[in-house]
């Protein structure tokens, strides 16, 4: 008999009523010796229910009008044109700025890593930027709170990807952070 | 939905039809509603977002090159408005909304408040994720098109947040 864990990775997907004929007969089957299995999978069905729960109250249609006229009001009343070509010029000067402050004066806080930072940046405008690899321990903390974005911190959920889903996650974070290079 | 017709209706915008747009808006607004309104549980905070949704929607809809589906594209700014949205403080907080009739009214308000805060302690990625495919029943491979993330860390996402929900709601279960 499969262990629990292979059961519990397809409680959610059997909750959800997407699971296959012959594993939702084995999933079944394996609960009807397992009590641990039994409670949690009830307790997921359980969770759906009381989450469904909660409808949408609709505002009035007024509400809705208004968005939609100051949906065109707004954005005629603004030039952003200006504003864009400032902040053009103004994320590469402080990137420069910055970089030489660190170059020129580094400090027990600066930190040396191998790989280009600028591409661990969401921001494509700022990962334009070439920081040198040189960077303080604030970043390092902005890097480490990304660990939730790239959703690194269970290794359960990563282990019930397919092979195909870890290819593509690797590829992709490959392609957008250039790891490895 | 129609892609074809909302393409349509794009082309028609970039070519000064501004019918399109409230088109657009007509077939839009209420997904749009929906899902802010899930993710901030917030009439007031649901209506500014959808708002700004908009307002990106209209100043960037010259400049949308048709190259994913208008839904998505649209779905899609919904859901970065949504995830980097702050809430603003309010001097009154609505009412909960309706929940099932099955209980008395105190213990919904609480399960309401109870869900309230559990979807709010859930991560924000983690939290679209699950509203996306709880509520809306997307797929993880479209939740990650609209997210901008892969179908793996769509799943894993999905993952976090049950997994968490059943944490922070066991005395409800």
């Amino acid at each position: 008999m499969k262990e629990c864990t292979h059961y519990q990775r397809q409680m959610i997907d059997c909750a959800e009523d997407r699971l296959g004929p012959q594993e939702r007969k084995q999933l079944l089957e394996h609960m009807k010796n397992c009590s641990t299995c039994a409670q949690e999978y009830q307790q997921i069905v359980r969770l759906f229910g009381v989450i469904a729960q909660g409808r949408v109250p609709l505002p009035q249609r007024s509400s809705f009008d208004r968005i939609r006229a100051a949906a065109r009001t707004q954005t005629h009343g603004r030039d952003h044109t200006d504003w864009k070509r400032l902040i053009r010029i103004l994320i590469p000067a402080f990137a420069v700025a910055a970089l030489l402050l660190i170059t020129i004066k580094p400090t027990h806080q600066t930190v040396e890593i191998s790989i280009p930072v600028a591409n661990l940046i969401e921001d494509d405008e700022i990962a334009d930027i070439v920081i040198a690899g040189v960077v303080n321990i604030s970043l390092i903390q902005e890097i480490a709170s990304m660990e939730e974005y790239l959703s690194f911190d269970n290794e359960e959920a990563i282990e019930e990807m397919t092979r195909e889903e870890k290819d593509e996650l690797v590829n992709s974070l490959n392609r957008k952070y250039a790891i490895g290079t | 939905m129609n892609g074809q017709e909302d393409e349509s209706l794009v082309l028609a915008f970039k070519k000064g039809d501004e019918k399109a747009f409230d088109r657009l808006y007509e077939k839009y607004h209420l997904p749009v509603y929906t899902i802010c309104y899930r993710y901030t549980r917030n009439e007031a905070d649901a209506l500014d977002l959808t708002q700004e949704v908009f307002i990106k929607v209209y100043r960037n809809l010259q400049k949308f090159r048709l190259q994913s589906k208008v839904f998505t594209w649209l779905y899609r700014i919904a859901i970065n408005t949504c995830i980097s949205f702050k809430r603003k403080e309010r001097p009154f907080e609505r009412l909960p909304a309706a929940v099932p009739q099955t209980r008395s009214s105190r213990e919904r308000i609480g399960l309401k408040i109870a869900i309230d805060e559990a979807l709010g302690k859930l991560p924000d990625r983690q939290r679209m994720t699950f509203i996306l495919r709880h509520y809306d029943g997307y797929t993880f491979e479209e939740i990650g098109r609209m997210m901008g993330i892969t179908t793996g860390a769509a799943k894993a996402n999905h993952h976090h947040a049950v997994r968490k929900l059943r944490l922070f709601l066991k005395d409800w279960l």
